[in-house]
């Protein structure tokens, strides 16, 4: 598309990141050495953060006050610059965790490979073209199975590496076969939400002849299959419980955590964007998926005995719990189904990786800590560890004031709201799916409890060495401190969630071809959003 | 000749690439060995190529934008070489701790 400086300009943040990761490849290999290079990372991170708070003032004003953007292949929207800010924290946060992954050899390769992985999710939040949008998310693959690979030497590592690769593939291929169909359907546009004068797919979308949407839905359906694996949505949940199993603590984390936010976020970006207005077959696809993910994820943690296997279906059930606010959004795209994905997003995000980063602080790479029953009696060899743990755990479960209840409770209300507001057919299987939900995070709580439970108030077996270093320390410090946060401050959430749900975006007619364009007074400021979002977060 | 090729459209492309997708599947599910599964994800990234030229070919399509169609091939190209590198060090890793790079004895895993 129309590539032109101003592009450059927007995306300089993931230059950098590559730029210096590609220095953290060569340089370690000159100058081997764990600290060096990790504290390299960390401040490249924090550095880049604060230069672009400091760059992106008026950038943030705007988009704040609900300003649509689109530049080249780039959205520039309230989403895409809230989800940045977030990866690259989530970045900060598991270069932390991994600070002491794999040998001492190939520490840079892993710091490195993982600022490669950010910055595949910072493109990924604000792709709006076809392809742009496939090579983000295979920025955020290719880094995963390097991790994979890179986690540990033994056969179980190998495996589910092999696995993983082999079913990431398929999942991507099927995407791109999806979209395809998409760019063939819609003129031959690859702009996924476009302007007035590039309609984009969208756009193109809405004067489709009759004929043709039998061809769009395949892509449609094709593109939600490869993203659903992203997500690990069930049917394509089957390789989580293998793959966590097989790797390293600290991968399963990046795994419950990167593709997840990059699923949604293509989700929201592609999925929820080519949809018609008036498609009634939208939702019904959603929401089975939904139902499946939540009640097979669940129901298979019961009876797990091992952590990663059991966190792992916690992560499908997650997946499923999201998918309600997309189901929500397909029916009714105004009652802000997307923000409350979002909020569910962050908030298990956060809490999700605190329990991984815990269980990395407890391992090394001799010993990783697999069984529920190796968890006994942590409370009292290493109280810290364990409360930490133990907070996220509960605001996975979903136990109110926590975080994940909050949560939860967005989900849950954006379906019953349409409910009592919508008519017949529909809303009785929405509520049906507020109920299941319900139901489910009764299930959940059961085999979070448990693990909870084992480390409360059972003996110790073996004393559990705490190998996993500083780094993890602070992590799981980090991740437990930021999900109190949101527990008790849940409004600037909550806020920031409904002003980022790009649906609400798109009923007003602000999309513009340049960000800059002096002409952003033509398009409607709404002066209650921006006085929402100065009270909220600056 | 000239009116045989002129009943080419753009559908006839769509068979070609739907059949290296689904051969591709095939390719995926029967082969045992590593190296022929990543040869069968060749062909499914092929076939969705095939479609993405057909789709942007002026030739074929007299709506048809730019040169976007035969540009994301390219893309989708370096990809594929990207990861089969990737690929042969994972299947090198698995065939250190196998000895065999057979997709069928990753099976250890399960529960």
């Amino acid at each position: 598309m129309f590539v032109d400086l101003s592009t450059i300009g927007l995306v300089w943040p993931e230059f950098i990141l590559i730029l210096i990761a590609a220095w953290i490849y060569v340089g370690g290999t000159l100058a081997p050495g764990r600290t060096t290079w990790n504290v390299l990372a960390w401040s490249t991170y924090l550095v880049v953060f604060l230069v672009m708070l400091k760059n992106e003032r008026a950038l943030w004003h705007d988009v704040a006050a609900g300003l649509v953007a689109i530049n080249g292949p780039l959205i520039v929207d309230y989403l895409g610059q809230v989800s940045r800010y977030g990866c690259l924290l989530l970045g900060l946060l598991i270069t932390m965790i991994a600070s002491r992954a794999g040998a001492e050899r190939l520490a840079t390769e892993v710091s490195g490979t993982i600022m490669m992985l950010v910055a595949g999710l910072m493109l990924v939040c604000r792709a709006n073209e076809l392809v742009f949008l496939f090579v983000a998310l295979e920025l955020i693959s290719v880094p995963t199975y390097v991790l994979l690979f890179l986690g540990r030497a033994d056969r179980a590592s190998g495996e589910a590496t092999v696995k993983y690769f082999f079913l990431s593939l398929i999942a991507s291929a099927m995407l791109l076969y999806g979209m395809s169909t998409l760019y063939g359907v819609a003129d031959g546009t690859t702009v996924i939400s476009g302007t007035a004068e590039v309609p984009g797919i969208r756009g193109a979308l809405d004067r489709l002849p009759a004929g043709h949407t039998s061809l769009f839905l395949i892509g449609w359906v094709m593109v939600v299959c490869g993203l659903g694996f992203k997500i690990a949505a069930v049917p394509f949940h089957f390789y989580a419980p293998d793959v966590y199993e097989g790797t390293t603590n600290i991968n399963a984390g990046l795994l419950a955590v990167a593709p997840k936010v990059a699923g949604i976020l293509a989700l929201i970006r592609l999925v929820l964007a080519v949809v018609p207005a008036d498609a009634a077959w939208g939702w019904p696809l959603m929401w089975v998926l939904a139902m499946l993910t939540m009640t097979w994820g669940n129901v298979c943690a019961l009876w797990q005995q091992n952590l990663r296997r059991l966190m792992a279906f916690s992560s499908v059930a997650h997946a499923g719990y999201m998918l309600i606010g997309f189901t929500v959004a397909l029916v009714a795209p105004a009652a802000g189904g997307v923000g409350a994905t979002l909020l569910y997003l962050t908030v298990y995000a956060l809490a999700g990786l605190g329990v991984f980063a815990a269980l990395a602080y407890l391992s090394d790479e001799r010993h990783e800590v697999d069984g529920v029953a190796e968890l006994a009696g942590l409370a009292r060899s290493h109280p810290w560890v364990a409360g930490a743990l133990a907070f996220c755990l509960f605001s996975l479960a979903g136990i109110p004031p926590l975080a994940g209840f909050w949560g939860k409770l967005a989900l849950f209300t954006g379906a019953v709201r349409v409910v009592l507001a919508g008519d017949g057919g529909v809303s009785s299987w929405l509520l049906v799916l507020a109920v299941t939900g319900v139901l489910n995070a009764v299930i959940a709580a059961a085999y979070y409890l448990r693990v909870i439970g084992v480390m409360y108030f059972t003996a110790p077996v073996t004393r559990v060495a705490a190998p996993g270093g500083m780094g993890a320390m602070l992590g799981t410090l980090a991740c437990t401190l930021l999900v109190l946060v949101l527990s008790v401050w849940p409004g600037l959430a909550f806020r920031m969630a409904d002003a980022a749900d790009p649906l609400l975006r798109q009923a007003r007619p602000a999309v513009v071809a340049a960000w800059r364009m002096e002409a952003s007074a033509a398009f409607a400021h709404d002066g209650d959003l921006a006085g929402r979002w100065q009270k909220g977060g600056d | 000749m000239c009116g045989l090729l002129a009943q080419i459209t753009v559908s006839h492309y769509l068979v070609v690439g739907a059949v290296l997708f689904v051969t591709g599947v095939l390719c995926m599910a029967t082969k045992r060995n590593a190296l022929g599964v990543l040869m069968g994800i060749e062909l499914l990234l092929n076939g969705a190529n095939v479609n993405f030229v057909a789709f942007g070919s002026k030739l074929l399509r007299a709506d048809a934008l730019g040169l976007d169609g035969q540009l994301i091939p390219l893309f989708v190209i370096v990809l594929a070489a990207a990861e089969a590198a990737v690929a042969l060090a994972i299947a090198l890793n698995f065939y250190n701790n196998h000895t065999t790079v057979d997709v069928d004895k990753a099976e250890e895993l399960k529960g």
